[in-house]
């Protein structure tokens, strides 16, 4: 999450704590004291941040704090994808999405690999699909929109799942695929 | 035993109707031909799935899981045959559905072939 300004996040102040630890011997006992409280504080004058885990790490944060951080990162990440993509259904992918962060990379990967069979022209569609009886059974499919015949797509993506999809389809963990939509 | 073979034989005569019904019949039934196929050899191996869940995306899951591209290749065009299935029965409209009955038939000839190896 590149660029994350601080001044977006906790407003015009805050501390960031050293991560050092210090272990203080108290008759038997070892007792790890928490990093000491060496504050340095930074003013909001475009001070970036490069990841959440940095500030993570670094800061202690409220529940509500994170939730905010993970909602504009979701935001930021699915501002993204929708540039790549057309989705109908915008709130049941977006919440797919969130569920299953660790699809971002492929999602964002995917498209540049199908424009190599495709065509850089190739348009492409996010859809959330389950089987009715088993809402618990929904999965992210990335449909190629495409006006080929049947016989054509089916060749060209045979050779796509080949070269390609077959190969990275684990980092997906059952969650995400790939298929052909006629339009 | 019934021969769920059967069904892809009654698949192949509903695409050659040409009403909308027995071309998203033929997507159905199709799709039931090949994933009891795929699921009777799965489970003849010693898989078990869980009820209570859908023993589709199980099965489907299962190959896509296993060790081996012919296994992960099954799992894959499986789901595809899935997906079409879903959409012949459960979506009021799809905008190529002649495509997309061919194109099943496509995919499931190619599962067939990979099973045999597998």
């Amino acid at each position: 999450m590149p660029g994350l300004a601080i001044n977006d996040i906790f407003g015009s102040w805050f501390r960031v704590k050293k991560t050092s630890k210090q272990i203080k011997k108290n008759n038997n006992f070892e007792t790890v004291i928490p990093p000491q409280p060496k504050v340095q504080y930074y003013k909001d004058s475009g001070y970036i941040l490069d990841s959440l885990s940095e500030i993570t790490k670094n800061q202690s944060l409220t529940p509500e704090q994170i939730a905010r951080v993970q909602i504009k990162t979701v935001n930021g990440e699915f501002s993204s994808l929708a540039r790549c993509y057309e989705i109908a259904k915008v709130e049941d992918v977006k919440g797919f999405i969130s569920r299953n962060s660790f699809l971002t990379p492929l999602l964002k990967e995917i498209p540049n690999k199908i424009y190599q069979y495709f065509g850089s022209s190739q348009k492409l569609a996010l859809e959330v699909l389950h089987e009715p009886d088993f809402p618990q059974s929904s999965e992210l499919w990335i449909l190629v929109l495409t006006e080929l015949s049947a016989k054509e797509a089916r060749s060209i993506m045979n050779k796509f799942d080949k070269d390609w999809w077959l190969k990275n389809l684990y980092k997906a963990d059952c969650k995400l695929n790939v298929g052909i939509e006629y339009v | 035993m019934f021969d769920w073979n059967e069904f892809k034989i009654l698949a192949e005569k509903l695409k050659n109707e040409k009403d909308e019904a027995s071309q998203r019949t033929a997507t159905s039934r199709l799709y039931y031909a090949i994933y009891w196929k795929a699921r009777l050899q799965i489970i003849s191996k010693g898989y078990r799935y869980v009820r209570n869940q859908s023993s589709h995306k199980q099965i489907w899951d299962e190959y896509l899981r296993k060790s081996g591209l012919d296994n992960q290749d099954i799992g894959n065009k499986g789901k595809e045959l899935h997906k079409n299935r879903i959409k012949a029965d459960y979506f009021d409209e799809i905008k190529k559905l002649n495509d997309l009955v061919e194109d099943s038939f496509l995919v499931a000839d190619e599962i067939l072939v990979i099973l045999k190896r597998v």
